[in-house]
């Protein structure tokens, strides 16, 4: 448990990233599960705030717990505790189905079908690129923060975009359209 | 907040284009398509001051809970293996610590010993 000093600075820089922790928990459990999930990160943060040794890198520190608390939410291991800093593997599909939840169907736009056609695509990524495009659009994540969340260089993670980015693009356009245009791009970092 | 949404991301794609070196017209309007919707779907996030909050809580939450009895989990699984493995009696000075450490203010019998 922190001392006096702990808990000024955990009170202090902790509610800051409350937003950045509150989008990735929305991305991965749903808006609905995404405050309880934000609460028990910070739980886990508070009792291990005295072994975080560089301040600097609390951000990405805190949405490595807040993805590890979503992860295990998601495998139905809800409210037990367990490590929860260790790494995703990089190229585990199933660690990410595991992690992901679907983008909820109901847009709240005006432009209804237009919304639900562009989640239908995001939906039917493969875990591994759809992850990247949640966190980076809907979690407003950049490249950099989710390659440390992820634990993968953000050069594969801008690789990674583009490939979902060139796989929706065919899924969303009309058929033919999309062969066409598509470029020689399709390398990972 | 310091982190607004998608702030930090428009200075980066100023700098440094994520999806690819050179975008096809309609995989930059794909990405701003994405960059819209995910900023509706923002908008309709819990509130982030109240989240915040919740987290401010927590060090006077945890003390609170302590003070009242409120046991947590750990302690709670701390104190089940002390009696599962001394039948009630504290045998090992490691226990003996951990023993000592439980909150001063727990009945009567959880700080007999």
């Amino acid at each position: 448990m922190p001392d006096s000093e702990g808990t000024k600075s955990f009170t202090a820089i902790v509610p800051l990233y409350a937003s950045a922790m509150l989008r990735v928990a929305a991305a991965l459990v749903g808006p609905a599960e995404a405050e309880d999930a934000v609460q028990e990160a910070s739980m886990r943060a508070w009792q291990s705030w005295s072994t975080l040794r560089n301040v600097e890198a609390v951000r990405s520190w805190l949405l490595q717990i807040t993805l590890n608390v979503c992860r295990q939410w998601r495998r139905g291991l809800k409210g037990q505790q367990q490590a929860h800093m260790q790494s995703l593997p990089e190229d585990s599909d199933a660690e990410y189905h595991h992690l992901l939840a679907m983008l909820e169907t109901d847009p709240g736009t005006s432009n209804h079908a237009g919304a639900l056609d562009l989640r239908a695509a995001v939906n039917a990524l493969p875990s591994d690129l759809r992850i990247v495009v949640v966190l980076r659009f809907y979690a407003g994540l950049d490249a950099t923060e989710i390659g440390e969340v992820l634990s993968i260089p953000a050069g594969t993670v801008r690789s990674r975009l583009h490939r979902a980015l060139l796989q929706m693009r065919d899924r969303l356009l009309p058929s033919g359209l999309a062969s066409t245009t598509r470029p020689e791009m399709e390398g990972r970092a | 907040m310091i982190d607004e949404p998608n702030a930090r991301n428009q200075h980066h794609q100023q700098e440094e284009p994520e999806a690819a070196p050179a975008l096809l017209p309609e995989i930059d309007a794909l990405a701003a398509r994405l960059t819209a919707d995910g900023a509706v779907w923002q908008s309709r996030l819990p509130d982030p001051a109240r989240v915040a909050e919740r987290i401010r809580a927590i060090p006077h939450d945890s003390l609170f809970a302590a003070s009242e009895g409120d046991i947590p989990v750990a302690h709670l699984t701390i104190v089940a293996q002390c009696f599962r493995h001394t039948h009630g009696r504290l045998r090992s000075y490691g226990v003996w610590v951990i023993w000592r450490r439980l909150p001063s203010c727990w009945p009567w019998w959880a700080q007999w010993h």
